[in-house]
């Protein structure tokens, strides 16, 4: 009789205890993908960085050869992010990585289920000899599966409590490291807008002096003016690389913000824009490099 | 966007409008030598836009670097956590250890009064 109402009980607590639990695949497939948006964002801001950084070095170089001093000076050479910068940027993505990681093995459900093991092996030598609390064997796996269900939902619910009490944190990094960015060129002193210039007001400019240098009927006039075209087109495809590295560092925001509140699937939506962006990027930034950027 | 409040971004505002200045007097300008010089003009104030929005990206990668401390605090209590539900099923486990231990003893008492 006894046995039978520990049963009961057992399996009423259970049967809470899985209502009330956070629905852990979701959160761990949520995880995942934020972990995943996190590493693509990553590899968009550093081939990014690399091509704002190669862009204006070129033109310090343009711009110094024309001058006529003779004396060259680091300040000659600009480049909009620092070695320094870079590696803060990288450090800054790994925080919001390990962050990530450490939430998915809260929730991996491998922990609860060695708890259950261990309780599991706990009854069998309670059962034993030096104690023969004969326990039905029905029970043991009751209350083994009752301990893993509840380590679980304190697991899960710990994860949920800490994602939303971190949200504003998590938010404040990727909103700060798209203003960095910049929405659009026009955003002064933002990357974006640096970028714009480089090619703007030195790329094109500086061709621009070239062209009108040449007398009418030279056939390197044709070149200039292709050498013009292309650089408008490498600048633009540039400039769109930037407002998705942009985008997607507010996606991570959403994206974790979805999670953090429990909504299965709003995340994965936000990561899944993140990943078709990397590609169009890197094709983006190869044309740009094809068709001769700098010149 | 932050909102204009640091002196650097106001300076990056001060050259994006000497930008559009010379822009527009490009735009009106027929005479090839004075189209030429404000291009060069173009040219100077674009590597000051390169050093100010290095300087400003340094400034706004401090902020970044600050914020992410922030998250990784969080981290700290993730991992506390990992700990505490880790030391629990050590402890289960060194229970059943002692016990397990206890049957031995107990199976070998028996094999001795035997």
């Amino acid at each position: 009789m006894r046995t039978m109402k520990l049963r009961c009980v057992a399996i009423i607590l259970l049967g809470v205890l899985t209502g009330c639990a956070t629905p852990g695949p979701f959160l761990t497939q949520d995880l995942g993908a934020i972990r995943s948006g996190i590493a693509i964002t990553r590899e968009q801001a550093r081939v990014s960085f690399d091509a704002a950084n190669k862009l204006a070095l070129q033109q310090s170089i343009e711009r110094k050869a024309g001058l006529p001093d003779t004396i060259i000076k680091e300040s000659d050479f600009a480049t909009p992010v620092s070695a320094a910068d870079a590696a803060a940027w990288s450090n800054a993505f790994g925080i919001l990585d390990t962050y990530g990681a450490a939430l998915q093995s809260l929730v991996d459900p491998k922990r609860a289920n060695d708890t259950g093991d261990a309780i599991g092996d706990l009854a069998n030598i309670l059962n034993g000899p030096a104690i023969n609390a004969k326990i039905p064997a029905s029970l043991t796996g009751l209350f083994s599966t009752f301990a893993q269900a509840l380590v679980q939902a304190r697991a899960e619910k710990t994860a949920i409590t800490v994602m939303r009490r971190t949200d504003p944190a998590f938010h404040e990094v990727v909103s700060r490291m798209a203003a960095a960015i910049g929405a659009s060129p026009r955003e002064r002193g933002s990357l974006q807008d640096v970028v714009e210039s480089n090619w703007t007001n030195s790329v094109l400019t500086g061709l621009d002096n070239r062209y009108q240098a040449l007398r009418v009927g030279d056939a390197a006039r044709k070149q200039v003016l292709t050498d013009y075209a292309n650089a408008m087109i490498s600048r633009d495809a540039q400039l769109a690389n930037l407002s998705q590295l942009h985008d997607s560092l507010l996606a991570l925001g959403e994206a974790h913000a979805a999670a953090a509140a429990g909504r299965p699937g709003d995340a994965l939506f936000w990561i899944g824009r993140i990943n078709g962006w990397l590609d169009d990027i890197k094709r983006r930034t190869d044309a740009a490099q094809k068709s001769g950027e700098g010149k | 966007m932050s909102g204009k409040n640091s002196d650097l971004e106001k300076v990056a505002d001060a050259l994006g409008d000497l930008v559009d200045s010379l822009r527009a007097a490009r735009e009106k300008e027929n005479d090839p030598d004075k189209v030429k010089a404000i291009n060069n003009e173009l040219i100077e104030a674009n590597h000051r836009i390169t050093m100010v929005g290095a300087v400003l990206f340094h400034e706004r990668t401090a902020a970044i670097s600050a914020a992410a401390g922030k998250v990784e605090s969080a981290k700290a209590e993730v991992e506390a956590e990992i700990a505490k539900l880790d030391k629990l099923n050590k402890f289960i486990e060194t229970v059943s250890g002692f016990l397990g231990l206890i049957d031995k003893v107990i199976d070998l008492a028996k094999a001795v009064a035997i």
